[in-house]
C-alpha cells in the first residue's frame, strides 16, 4: 500500500474517531443539559411552591401571632375568627360567651370616584365609638343604593342599628340585624360587617366599651 | 544451414497494466480524501457542537444553581414563618390559667356557669341587677346593676343575714311614701304619743312614755315605721340584720355583692336584683358545697 494512501487513511480514521467522539460528546452535553434544564425547571416548580407556602405561612404566621395575642390578652376582649364564622368574647385567656357570626362581604361601596373597598379586616383593632339601643344614627347613602332603595333626605334614623353597634376605629360595624330601615334584612350584612344574633349582641355590646380591643384572625 | 531463429521479439506490454496496477490506489486516495474531507468537516461541525452544547450546559448549570439558591431562600423563608407561628402559639397556650374552676356570670342571659376550662361542671339561672337607679338624697344616684368584671369569692357564708343598704329604706319609704329618719347610735327620734325610738344595747327600741322598753320585730318589707317616717337603723344594730332573705348560703365577692339565695323563686332567669347575683336556693347550696374561696367569676 502506498504511503500517501495509508496516511490518508489513518488521517481517516483519525478523523472518523474524532468525530465519534465529539459526536458522542454532543450527545452526553445535550443529555447533561436537558436534564440540568429538568432539574432546573423543577427546582423551579418547587421554588413557586416554597414561596407560596412561605407567603402562606407568612400571611398564618400573621394570623397566628394575633390569635396569641388574643390569648395572651388579659383583658376583655373580643376575638373573631373569620374563618370559621364564630366570635368569642374573653379573658383572662378564658372564652365567657362563644358565638356564631356573619360577616359582611368585601364590596366597593359608593359612586365613583368617591369609592370605598369595605372587607372584613385581619387583625387587632379597637373599639371606637359604640352606638346604643335605639340611638338615631344615619346610615350611608351608598347602603340605601346597595340594596336598591332611593336615599330618603333624612337618613338619620331612631333604631337603624336596632339593639345598638360598635364601631371600631378602622369603621369596621359589629351589629345585630334590626327590625326596621335597610339592614332588616337576614340576607343582607353590611360589608365588611361583624353581625351578631340579637342575644349575642345583648350580652356582648355592653362590654364593648371604647378601649376594648377586638382581634380579627 | 540454418540460421537460428531469432526469438520473435515479444511485444511490448502495453503500458495498460502498469496503469491498471496503480489505478486502485489512485481510486482508494480519491475515495479516502473524500472521506477525509467529509470527517474533517464533520469534525469541524461537532467542534461547533461540542463548544454551543457546552455554552448550553453552563447556562443549564447556572440556571439550576439559581434555581437552587432560590429554592433555598423560600424554603429558608418558609420555616423562618412557620417558626414564629410555633412561637406564637406556644405564647398563646401560656396565657392560659391553670386548671382553676371558674365562674362566669351572664348578665343578658341571666345564667350562671361554673367551669373548668371549657368544661361546664355546673349552670343555672340566675337573676341579676335590674339596672334600674334611685335617687339619692344628696342628688346623686344608685345604679342596680351586677357590676360586669373579674371578681372572687372572698368568702363563703352560711345562714348570711343581710345588712341592707340605705337605698332598701329610701326605696321602700319611696314605695310608701313616707319620709325617712335616720337613727344614729345614742340618738332618739321622739314621736308624737310621748314615746321615743332609741337604741337599747344593739337593738332597735320603742321607750314608751312610761319607761317600758319594746324592741322592734323588722322583716323585709316590715321596716320600722316612726310617725309616718321610714326610720334607717343604725348598721350595728340588730335590726338592720335580715334573715332568710339570701337563703341558706352566700359566696360573697367583696364591695357589698354576692351570689347568693332567694326568698323570691319566681325572679329567677329575670333582672330583678339589686346587683347581686340571686340563685335559687337549692343551687346556692350546690354552689357553696363545689366552689372554692378564691375562685375568679367573670361577669358581663
Amino acid at each position: 500500500m502506498p504511503t500517501r494512501t495509508l496516511a490518508i487513511a489513518v488521517g481517516l480514521a483519525l478523523a472518523l474517531a474524532g468525530d465519534g467522539w465529539l459526536a458522542l460528546r454532543v450527545r452526553s452535553l445535550q443529555a447533561e443539559a436537558r436534564q440540568r434544564r429538568t432539574d432546573a425547571f423543577g427546582t423551579a416548580t418547587a421554588t413557586a411552591d416554597a414561596q407560596m407556602a412561605a407567603q402562606r405561612a407568612r400571611l398564618q404566621g400573621i394570623l397566628d401571632r394575633v390569635r396569641a395575642e388574643a390569648g395572651a390578652d388579659r383583658g376583655l376582649h373580643l376575638s373573631v375568627q373569620v374563618d370559621s364564622g364564630t366570635a368569642t368574647l374573653e379573658r383572662d385567656g378564658l372564652v365567657l360567651h362563644t358565638m356564631d357570626v356573619d360577616l359582611g362581604p368585601e364590596s366597593l361601596v359608593g359612586v365613583a370616584p368617591d369609592t370605598q373597598r369595605l372587607a372584613t379586616p385581619r387583625g387587632v383593632r379597637t373599639v371606637k365609638s359604640v352606638v346604643a339601643k335605639g340611638q338615631p344614627f344615619e346610615l350611608p347613602e351608598w347602603l340605601y343604593r346597595e340594596r336598591g332603595i332611593s336615599p330618603p333626605t333624612n337618613r338619620k334614623l331612631k333604631g337603624a342599628l336596632g339593639l345598638g353597634a360598635a364601631f371600631l376605629e378602622d369603621g369596621t360595624l359589629i351589629y345585630a340585624q334590626p327590625t326596621e330601615g335597610p339592614l332588616a334584612d337576614s340576607l343582607y350584612v353590611w360589608p365588611g360587617a361583624v353581625r351578631l344574633s340579637a342575644d349575642d349582641l345583648k350580652a356582648v355590646l355592653p362590654n364593648l366599651k371604647p378601649g376594648v380591643k377586638v382581634y380579627l384572625f | 544451414m540454418t540460421t537460428p531463429t531469432q526469438p520473435t521479439p515479444q511485444p511490448t506490454p502495453p503500458t495498460e497494466p502498469a496503469s491498471n496496477t496503480s489505478a486502485p490506489w489512485s481510486r482508494l486516495d480519491s475515495a479516502l480524501t473524500g472521506g477525509l474531507a467529509l470527517a474533517l468537516a464533520a469534525l469541524g461541525y461537532l467542534v461547533f457542537a461540542v463548544r454551543s452544547n457546552e455554552a448550553d450546559v453552563a447556562t443549564a448549570r447556572r440556571q439550576l444553581d439559581e434555581a437552587r439558591a432560590s429554592l433555598k431562600r423560600a424554603e429558608s423563608s418558609a420555616g423562618i414563618y412557620g417558626d414564629t407561628s410555633k412561637a406564637a402559639l406556644v405564647a398563646s397556650e401560656k396565657a392560659v390559667p391553670d386548671t382553676q374552676p371558674y365562674i362566669v356570670v351572664s348578665i343578658a342571659e341571666n345564667r350562671l356557669w361554673y367551669k373548668l376550662r371549657d368544661s361546664v361542671l355546673f349552670t343555672t339561672r340566675v337573676a341579676t341587677g335590674t339596672g334600674k337607679t334611685l335617687k339619692k338624697p344628696g342628688g346623686k344616684e344608685w345604679k342596680f346593676e351586677t357590676p360586669r368584671g373579674r371578681l372572687k369569692v372572698e368568702k363563703k357564708e352560711v345562714e348570711p343575714a343581710w345588712v341592707p343598704p340605705d337605698w332598701h329604706y329610701i326605696e321602700m319609704a319611696k314605695k310608701k311614701k313616707m319620709r325617712i329618719a335616720r337613727l344614729e347610735k345614742g340618738q332618739e327620734i321622739k314621736l308624737s304619743d310621748g314615746s321615743v325610738v332609741t337604741m337599747v344595747g344593739n337593738d332597735v327600741v320603742k321607750r314608751l312614755s312610761g319607761g317600758e322598753i319594746v324592741p322592734y320585730a323588722v322583716r323585709e318589707g316590715h321596716e320600722i315605721v316612726a310617725d309616718g317616717r321610714m326610720v334607717i337603723p343604725p348598721l350595728s344594730s340588730n335590726q338592720r340584720k335580715y334573715t332568710g332573705v339570701l337563703g341558706a348560703f352566700r359566696l360573697y365577692m367583696g364591695d357589698g355583692y354576692g351570689i347568693h339565695g332567694t326568698d323570691v323563686p319566681s325572679s329567677i332567669g329575670t333582672s330583678a336584683s339589686h346587683g347581686c347575683v340571686r340563685v335559687r336556693n337549692e343551687d346556692i347550696e350546690t354552689l357553696y358545697q363545689i366552689v372554692k374561696i378564691g375562685t375568679p367569676v367573670f361577669i358581663y
